[in-house]
């Protein structure tokens, strides 16, 4: 994971990518306890241009430049099946932009907020999104103060109000 | 009335178990998690059981603490 971590960060020093920041089950395992993912998601702000489709073609050459495969949606990076997305509303561009460093091992990487990923799982709202807003409820420290102006400025407050019975402790 | 045991206290270790698992250092999940994951790939491409120490320490305490995604 080291290297993979150390490939993604080079992506930004090199400005194929401007930022990068990991989300999904794996931002959620750092605060919970562990359970079964099959990738990396890694969220990027990257420059569209004018093509949208071909957002993702100078990073993917890159990586294939380097040797890594693509296969299907993933990409596999030092072992480790990586899923690229781009940031893709305000919400998910605030939450690369304010991500915490961690260190991992001897390399820095980026992790969403604990408050971010709750506010993309309530906005994406799947069955295991709100059974996971449960586990960080439970478990895992949650600033309500950041997460609540979270939720406002990006008008999810009356969803969770909607929804807040299902994360009750 | 059929008397029925009290899981309390087993409810409890459970849970407790979990807060462990969670207070992990993140180095150590990830390795359980890919770990586990990269067993069961080759065991879907060959059929045979792999698995690593930290799998079968993890597995025999609590099966189910890693629950699926």
């Amino acid at each position: 994971m080291k290297e993979t971590l150390g490939v993604l960060n080079r992506l930004v020093e090199d400005g194929v990518i401007r930022q990068y920041a990991i989300g999904g089950a794996v931002a959620a395992i750092y605060y919970l306890e562990p359970f079964d993912t099959s990738d990396v998601d890694v969220f990027v702000q990257i420059e569209t241009g004018e093509n949208e489709l071909m957002i993702f073609a100078p990073l993917y050459e890159r990586l294939t430049q380097q040797g890594f495969q693509l296969t299907g949606e993933f990409v596999n990076i030092e072992g480790f099946p990586v899923q690229f997305l781009p940031v893709f509303n305000p919400l998910t561009d605030e939450a690369v932009s304010e991500a915490q460093t961690i260190n991992y091992g001897q390399v820095t990487t980026r992790i969403m907020r604990a408050e971010h990923l709750l506010a993309i799982m309530l906005d994406t709202g799947r069955p295991k999104d709100y059974a996971r807003i449960h586990l960080f409820m439970e478990q895992a420290a949650v600033n309500m103060n950041l997460l609540n102006a979270i939720l406002l400025r990006h008008g999810l407050t009356q969803k969770w109000e909607a929804n807040e019975y299902r994360f009750k402790l | 009335m059929k008397k029925y045991p009290d899981i309390t206290e087993l409810l409890k270790n459970k849970e407790a178990h979990r807060r462990t698992l969670a207070a992990l250092p993140f180095e150590k999940k990830i390795e359980i998690v890919f770990n586990k994951m990269k067993a069961r790939s080759e065991f879907i491409k060959t059929g045979r059981v792999v698995s690593s120490p930290t799998e079968a320490r993890i597995e025999s305490v609590d099966n189910d603490d890693v629950t699926d995604e």
